[in-house]
């Protein structure tokens, strides 16, 4: 009787999710949702054992004469309450078993999604902060250590000329190049890695504020304000480390 | 090592001035009422004058510091430095402008 109405509740529950194409039960329950879900069937049954002892307790009683007599005629198993401890007693661990599963299904989708977060998080990490702040550092380094001032030539016309092209490059390309690193610095901040801080580019940032000022009004104050030479190789170091926490999330997912 | 060879030539043979080099680094030039400027050019790995370069101008003597605009700059601080210390900053054009004006002709 107890597992007629579970199951016939458990078709009715799928009878109606297909009816009706509710997303609701089409969905696979979560764990608190079956066991919220067992918690009811538990109620019914209990509902229903009362409802057997309240309403047959006495012919029980009052058989009880008979059931001694029919001991002796049955397996012990086919007399008394023996098939109603039974019957519960499957109920029980068949429902178990399947909680059990549902919890772990639940755990392993939990932690699928943690880890596609992550791989989501660190792919963002790179693609949108440590990549361009990598490229965009290293282009103007490079560019100042080719083209900067303290490679001009002795020679007075080469000097000339290379005097020029630097104007134009920074004006063209590091000064660009500049405002999209601040960019990068102020708008995506939160995408520095665990063991980065904004502190570390605090010096750079200010660098890139005063050379800005220091091109259109020529001043010493700027030397106090020089590139910070250790930040490629941070940067580079940081984003390195990134790579490597990507790569082992997807190497072990 | 200051590189005025380029700036002497300009002053002496097309400005026609009366120049001459008292120092190496310096050059020399006398305005009609007899007052001599020693001019100092900085050199290639001076691109921008500074405090210090007008300090080391001051400390040999020169009164005028003339760069080319091309690919050196004066900063704020150093042209004030020199206002203050009798020196004048100019880029070269200025100082063609001014020796014409001013010094004594060949």
């Amino acid at each position: 009787m107890m597992t007629l109405v579970i199951n016939v509740s458990y078709k009715l529950r799928i009878a109606f999710s297909t009816v009706t194409k509710s997303k609701r039960f089409t969905t696979p329950y979560s764990a608190y949702g079956l066991l919220l879900h067992r918690t009811i069937e538990y109620f019914v049954v209990i509902m229903i054992l009362l409802y057997y002892f309240s309403a047959f307790g006495q012919q029980l009683l009052r058989f009880e004469f008979h059931l001694a007599q029919s001991q002796t005629q049955n397996p012990w198993y086919q007399n008394g309450y023996w098939p109603l401890v039974g019957a519960i007693a499957i109920l029980v661990v068949t429902n178990s078993v399947s909680l059990y599963e549902v919890i772990l299904s639940s755990r392993r989708n939990y932690r699928n999604d943690v880890k596609l977060k992550n791989i989501d998080l660190l792919s963002e990490k790179l693609n949108s902060f440590y990549n361009p702040l990598y490229s965009l550092l290293s282009a103007n380094q490079s560019l100042f250590m080719v083209f900067g001032p303290r490679s001009f030539p002795e020679d007075r016309i080469r000097r000339e000329a290379a005097a020029k092209i630097w104007a134009e490059i920074r004006g063209n390309v590091i000064l660009p190049n500049n405002d999209r690193i601040l960019g990068i610095l102020e708008d995506q901040s939160h995408l520095l890695h665990d063991r980065d801080e904004i502190r570390n580019y605090v010096e750079l940032i200010n660098h890139l504020h005063s050379y800005k000022i220091f091109c259109e009004i020529t001043t010493e104050i700027h030397n106090s304000f020089k590139f910070p030479e250790y930040i490629v190789a941070h940067v580079e170091a940081a984003r390195s480390e990134v790579l490597n926490s990507l790569n082992s999330i997807r190497k072990f997912s | 090592m200051a590189d005025n060879s380029w700036l002497y030539r300009e002053l002496s043979k097309n400005s026609n001035l009366r120049v001459s080099r008292s120092l190496e680094e310096l050059i020399s030039v006398r305005t009609w009422w007899e007052e001599v400027h020693n001019i100092y050019c900085p050199d290639h790995s001076e691109y921008m004058v500074t405090v210090d370069t007008v300090q080391k101008v001051i400390e040999i003597g020169g009164s005028i510091i003339s760069y080319p605009s091309s690919w050196c700059s004066c900063s704020m601080e150093a042209r004030r430095y020199a206002v203050e210390n009798g020196v004048i900053v100019m880029p070269h054009g200025e100082t063609f402008e001014f020796m014409k004006k001013w010094a004594v002709r060949r």
